[in-house]
């Protein structure tokens, strides 16, 4: 329990410390664990619908790798990035469960676990690679995690064929039943992170914000167990949602006596989400970077789009849906078509590389290499719904003794899973397994 | 309140009371049909082999007994008992099939409908145990507001639009709804986002400042023209002068001000119009008295304020506004051969005062919170800090503070927590630099984030004399969550005054169906949108007509984006929503059959979405009810642009998208999803399939039999639609892909709509299709919409258990000629709208 005294002496006074130097490294001296080195930041970036892989799959070896068309963008990271060959998520595939791949796809990519399958009630999933990591760090930023998505709207109605719409539109699960919902907008983004109004308000207006909580959560306590007291047990699940949010405020206001107020970044708030697509992703990828650069967090995920997405792609002239293009049949316009999809969206990830690559953390350390990214889909080929030889490329974690410049090829059929546990364990969180891994997936 | 006990749960009650409009041969129909369903033949386990065989071994035992199982399924097993725990999961299975008509496959020989009814209500009885004078109301998972239904909540609580879509993220939608309890989650993040919402909100409709001098606006209609008594007016041109008058009475005297805003009508360029405009006030003694001048003309408009502070008696006022023409010429300064008249006219007059501060009070939107106006102001002979004045401003606040916590939580709010608001809020109006502004808004704005206001809290009927373990299994919910559970229905927000009314004097389960009548009638039309939108917006996703991504350039084979534009235009795609909302709340309005939704001879358009689809003689942007020639080719909802725009791709129409709409949503016989590593639909156009047409294509797809089941029944829907392309227009044929790189152009392919339902019904159009589906396919439909209507106000996926209660809502619209208002009535006094269950007396419900 925090010292409610404590809470408020801090608060008075975080009000009026905005004039003060900033307190980071203060703090960082204060926690024993991390003093000298860059702390390491692990995120996940998503690309729905597979991939076109006669123009994605690069060529080369342990020690060489050549781009091909769809990945081009990438060559001023050669030295920065390792594909991945031959991972699989065999929760994925169909088994017994029929129809359903995109929504599969989507919720087993972080978790290597199969969904349950149901259209409302019982959504069952695990935990996700990002939240397990995210536990570790939670009393070390001051955000758990990050998620993010440009998902604004979504289709009314049903989702993938009999699945509950979270499975679709959430790769990070905080346990089995609670997706952590992404955000796409960036304004309120960056806005959690560091505060609304422009630069050198953001810090008035975070402690006023964070006052305006503290002052509400006692009596929302009360609230919260008072209506507790008149449902029933399934209720009352529901109301630890609620019960759990109240306590994540206050851990948080818990930290900020730790931390003190955010940094202020100059950097203009962005007005909402733009127009056109590509700067869309652009700009949350902005605002990730900064989340990065101010070790407001260690862990993120975006999803450039959920699987199944239908988006068309106008900036590039490509006015059909992604995913009915993706069922291409072999046709040669829909596939070229496809190509043309993959090579936008690796452009964008290049974009968010090049971010990281020229940016250093509070420490004076390449962003980049104290990153890493795992950038891929849950689906190999659109047209055939195959999980297994999926587009995986790692990006950045120089830091953490990851080489570039490589085409890593596992054997056929090896569990995502597998990189997932290698992922954790850079980390810093020993687990033995995850998901459906079947060993630690030794990267080179 | 209510002291009678509740007698114990009979389904038939409320019905037999209130459904008083219909005719009695209706009634005795609905009887006859609950005795077919009273639970005489319960089978002992010893029978059951028997039974089963009696009943199912002619048109299943081929392949589903006697050593042969196919799909992994043996009728023998199962009336033998040998699934075990699956054994309910398998009778389930076998009681979807029948139902959706899968069952026996198309190959074999088909029972008779009347067969198949018998079939599923032998099931249903015997088998699940359904009693009809028992019906299980289910669970209902406590409900967040939605995206939607928080903005709805608000916007009536405090009049402030809330920008939902931008704050929120949108929600998870289960069954495909948004209502559903279990699938709307409360994240962290979210809830910080309530909070922070709780403290926006509150800002935008507290006067912080405290109260000001009264503030009056009038619109421009206000004034007269050339005397006292002229003809409103407010526009003059250049060419000629005029005068206007403004008379109000005062009824407080002292120091008022006054501004008075003007504007340049169609000022598009320079010109050398000018004009003389003088405020004037007339006095006591009948004289002129100037207050304000200035000139009128391109470069000190296009707006302008005339302004004055004026001490005036009580009484009448009389204002003049004096226009002087002193230059008419209309020529513009660049191009002297062209000439653009202005209009000068008069915008609002606002009036503040007195302004000695004799009476205070608040601004809208402020007022329709802080209804009671303004705290006290201590007298003289007592301080601020005295006890009995500090009471006085609790009290003033505890008025506002609880009617705002009744109305947000939709049911009253118990003293203790209300006296620690009111606590709270004191304690802030107290300190230092605070107003009793500050306090009260804190106050409501804990009421915004408490998830009393945040979730819909259902509380079973308190029900005296009996304990809650000698109630039945089910007992009705509160009148409080009725009359909630009904707004949010139709109206997508919060019970108004009436319906929190009856509640509160616990008369509501009673009235339900007069409410109903008053909720749906003329003068609740905007309410019931909203409910409406949220229900067929999601239903026939009418929400997505206006995102759906199209490439109008690709689909019409033209070259320019702005004809594209044009052509397919965000008013287009308005109208598309609106014509199918405005259909279906028609039907409810006008107590039309419910199929004609599909069958209607007449649809909702504006000048936009006629001239789009062809229809001649609609003019203007405002929707308006059309009757629809055969020419016109539309006929329901089936050639309706929304549901037609949002079955298709992008580029090109979808067939197969098209029938699963119809079967999902209309006919309610959803296919299952395809069968594992099946190649995907409408495959490879390549080899013999060159140059076929979709229709072809389909037909080849379906020679495969894993496939046939399910594409037998979309196919011919979707491909009877192909008619309209994938944005809604018709067309005669369909048109031939683009050659590309050696790929050869591909002819255009006339299109043959006709088809055969899986039922046996052939038709040779769209039109027929409609008529087919509104006739002899109507009963579908009613289940169908009933059942999407179920889970939306329930906020629950349907099960086997609801069957009964469904079963009779059906009842009751085929013996009311399908009215689309009988079946909400029916629905909302049925036993899962009504109750719930008894936490107390979980045991008496047979669980499975």
């Amino acid at each position: 329990m925090i010292n409610l005294m404590n809470r408020r002496n801090f608060l008075r006074a975080s009000g009026l410390s905005v004039a003060l130097p900033a307190l980071p490294s203060l703090i960082r001296n204060s926690s024993a664990t991390e003093v000298v080195a860059s702390p390491l930041r692990l995120c996940y970036l998503y690309i729905p619908n597979g991939v076109n892989m006669q123009h994605w799959r690069p060529s080369g070896d342990s020690s060489s790798l050549t781009l091909n068309r769809s990945t081009a963008s990438l060559d001023p990271f050669l030295q920065d990035i390792r594909f991945i060959s031959g991972l699989t998520h065999q929760h994925a595939f169909a088994g017994k469960d029929g129809g359903g791949d995109h929504a599969r796809a989507n919720a087993s990519f972080l978790t290597g676990v199969r969904a349950y399958k149901t259209a409302g009630s019982d959504i069952h999933l695990g935990v996700s690679a990002d939240q397990v990591v995210a536990k570790k760090y939670n009393n070390v930023t001051r955000l758990r995690s990050l998620e993010m998505s440009c998902d604004g709207v979504r289709q009314s109605g049903g989702c993938d064929s009999g699945y509950a719409c979270a499975y679709q539109f959430n790769i990070a699960w905080a346990d089995e039943r609670t997706p952590v919902a992404p955000e796409s907008n960036p304004r309120l983004i960056f806005e959690r992170l560091f505060g609304s109004g422009s630069h050198g308000e953001r810090r008035d207006n975070f402690a006023r914000r964070q006052a305006s909580q503290l002052s509400m959560l006692d009596f929302l306590k009360d609230e919260v167990h008072r209506v507790n007291r008149q449902v029933g047990k399934e209720d009352k699940a529901k109301l630890e949602e609620y019960f759990t949010g109240i306590r994540d405020i206050e851990t948080r206001i818990e930290k900020a006596e730790q931390f003190g107020l955010p940094q202020d970044p100059d950097y203009t708030t962005p007005a909402g989400i733009p127009a056109s697509y590509g700067e869309h992703i652009r700009l949350n990828a902005d605002v990730l970077a900064l989340a990065f650069e101010t070790d407001s967090t260690r862990v993120a995920t975006f999803m450039f789009a959920h699987d199944g997405s239908n988006r068309a792609f106008k900036e590039i002239n490509v006015g059909d849906g992604h995913h009915d293009l993706s069922h291409h049949k072999k046709d040669p316009e829909r596939l070229e078509k496809i190509a043309k999809i993959d090579t936008f969206y690796c452009e964008q990830f290049a974009y968010f590389l090049s971010t990281l690559k020229s940016r250093k953390d509070s420490m004076g350390h390449s962003l980049l290499d104290n990153t890493m990214v795992v950038y891929g889909s849950g689906i190999c080929d659109g047209d055939r719904h195959n999980h297994d030889d999926l587009p995986i490329i790692v990006a950045g974690g120089k830091a953490a003794g990851l080489g570039g410049g490589i085409l890593h090829k596992v054997k056929d059929g090896t569990p995502m899973a597998n990189l997932h546990v290698d992922l954790i364990h850079r980390m810093g969180v020993e687990i033995e397994s995850f998901g459906d891994s079947t060993e630690r997936l030794r990267m080179l | 309140m209510h002291s009678d006990p509740i007698p114990p749960i009979c389904c038939e009650k409320p019905l037999r009371k209130d459904l008083n409009q219909s005719s009695s041969h209706w009634l005795a129909a609905v009887a006859i049909f609950l005795a077919i369903l009273s639970p005489a033949n319960a089978y002992s386990a010893d029978d059951l082999p028997q039974a089963v065989r009696e009943r199912f071994s002619k048109y299943c035992f081929d392949c589903h007994a006697n050593g042969s199982a196919e799909g992994g399924f043996d009728f023998e097993k199962l009336a033998t008992g040998q699934y075990g725990e699956d054994t309910r999961a398998k009778w389930e299975t076998v009681w979807k099939n029948l139902r959706a008509q899968t069952m026996p496959p198309p190959e074999a020989e088909s029972p008779s409908v009347e067969f198949r009814n018998a079939s599923i209500h032998w099931i249903q009885q015997t088998v699940f145990d359904l009693n009809p004078n028992q019906i299980d109301p289910g669970h209902i998972v406590l409900r967040r507001l939605n995206r939607s239904e928080y903005q709805e909540t608000i916007k009536l609580l405090t009049d402030v639009d809330f920008k939902v879509q931008e704050e929120f993220p949108a929600d998870d939608t289960g069954y495909g709804f948004d209502t559903v309890g279990e699938s709307l989650t409360l994240s962290p993040v979210l809830l910080e986002k309530y909070l922070a919402a709780a403290a926006d909100i509150v800002a935008k409709f507290s006067q912080l400042e405290g109260p000001t001098a009264p503030e009056v606006s009038y619109w421009s209609d206000h004034w007269k023209s050339k005397s006292v008594d002229g003809p409103p007016s407010s526009k003059v041109t250049f060419d000629g002068n005029t005068q206007f008058h403004l008379v109000k009475k005062i009824e407080l005297a002292g120091l008022y001000k006054f501004t008075v805003d003007w504007h340049l009508d169609n000022a598009w360029t320079s010109t050398k119009q000018d004009a003389k405009i003088t405020l004037s006030v007339i006095d006591r003694l009948g004289k002129l008295c100037e207050l304000d001048q200035q000139q009128s003309n391109f470069s000190a408009g296009p707006d302008g304020t005339l302004s004055a502070e004026l001490k005036l008696p009580e009484g009448e006022l009389h204002l003049v506004l004096d226009f002087q023409s002193t230059n008419s010429d209309s020529k513009t300064i660049e191009d002297p051969k062209k000439l653009n008249p202005y209009e000068f006219m008069l915008r609002r007059t606002t009036m503040v005062g007195p302004l000695d501060g004799s009476k205070m009070e608040y601004r809208e939107p402020t007022r329709k919170v802080f209804f009671n106006g303004p705290p006290p102001k201590s007298t003289d002979s007592e301080t601020t800090t005295s006890s009995e004045f500090q009471a006085t401003v609790r009290e003033h606040m505890k008025v506002v503070v609880k009617r705002f916590a009744d109305l947000a939580f939709r049911r009253p709010i118990d003293e203790d927590s209300l006296n620690k608001l009111c606590d709270i809020g004191m304690r802030i109006a107290n300190e230092p630099g605070k107003r009793y502004e500050h306090g009260a808004s804190a106050a409501m704005q804990l009421i915004l984030a408490s998830p009393r206001f945040l979730y819909r809290v259902e509380l079973p009927k308190s029900l005296q004399g009996l304990s809650q373990r000698e109630l039945n299994a089910a007992t009705p919910i509160d009148d409080y969550s009725l009359a909630s559970r009904l707004s949010y229905l139709l109206w997508g927000g919060p019970p108004d005054e009436e319906l929190t009314s009856d509640a509160a004097s616990g008369v509501l389960h009673g009235r339900i169906l007069e409410h109903f009548d008053r909720m749906t009638a003329k003068g609740k039309e905007h309410r019931l949108q909203r409910g409406i939108e949220n229900f067929v917006g999601q239903w026939l996703r009418t929400r997505d007509v206006q995102q759906t991504q199209v490439d109008v350039k690709e689909i019409l084979g033209i070259r320019d984006d702005g004809e594209a534009d044009r052509i397919f235009s965000w008013k287009v795609r308005d109208a598309m929503a609106k014509e199918t909302l405005q259909l279906y709340q028609y039907l409810i309005t006008a107590n039309r059959p419910a199929e004609e939704l599909i069958s209607a001879r007449y649809s909702f358009l504006n000048e936009p979405l006629a001239k789009f689809y062809g229809v001649e003689g609609v003019h203007g942007d405002q929707m308006r009810k059309v009757e629809l020639l055969p020419d016109t080719h539309r006929r329901g909802v089936l050639s309706h642009g929304s549901v037609l725009v949002v079955t298709s791709n992008p580029t090109r129409t979808s067939p197969v998208k098209r029938g699963l709409f119809l079967l999902e949503n209309l006919l309610g016989t959803p296919a299952p999803p395809a069968p594992p590593n099946v190649p995907a639909l409408e495959e490879s156009k390549s080899g013999k399939l060159k140059n076929a047409s979709l229709r072809q294509v389909l037909e080849f797809h379906r020679r495969d039999t894993a496939c046939a089941g399910c594409h037998q029944r979309m196919d011919p829907l979707g491909l009877a639609m192909e008619n309209f392309n994938a944005i809604g227009q018709w067309r005669d044929s369909e048109k031939g892909r683009r050659g590309y790189r050696g790929r050869a152009e591909e002819p255009d392919q006339p299109i043959d709509p006709s088809g055969k339902l899986m039922t046996g019904e052939t038709f040779s159009s769209v039109d027929e299709l409609a008529g087919i589906l509104a006739d002899k396919r109507k009963e579908d439909f009613y289940r169908c919409l009933t059942e999407k209507l179920f889970t939306f106000a329930l906020g629950r996926g349907i099960t086997y258990r609801d069957s009964i209660a469904i079963d009779l809502v059906v009842e009751h619209v085929k013996q009311d000629n399908g009215s689309l208002r009988t079946l909400y009535k029916s629905m909302i006094t049925s036993v899962p709208f009504t109750h719930c269950r008894n936490p107390h007396a979980s045991d008496k419900l047979t669980t499975h």
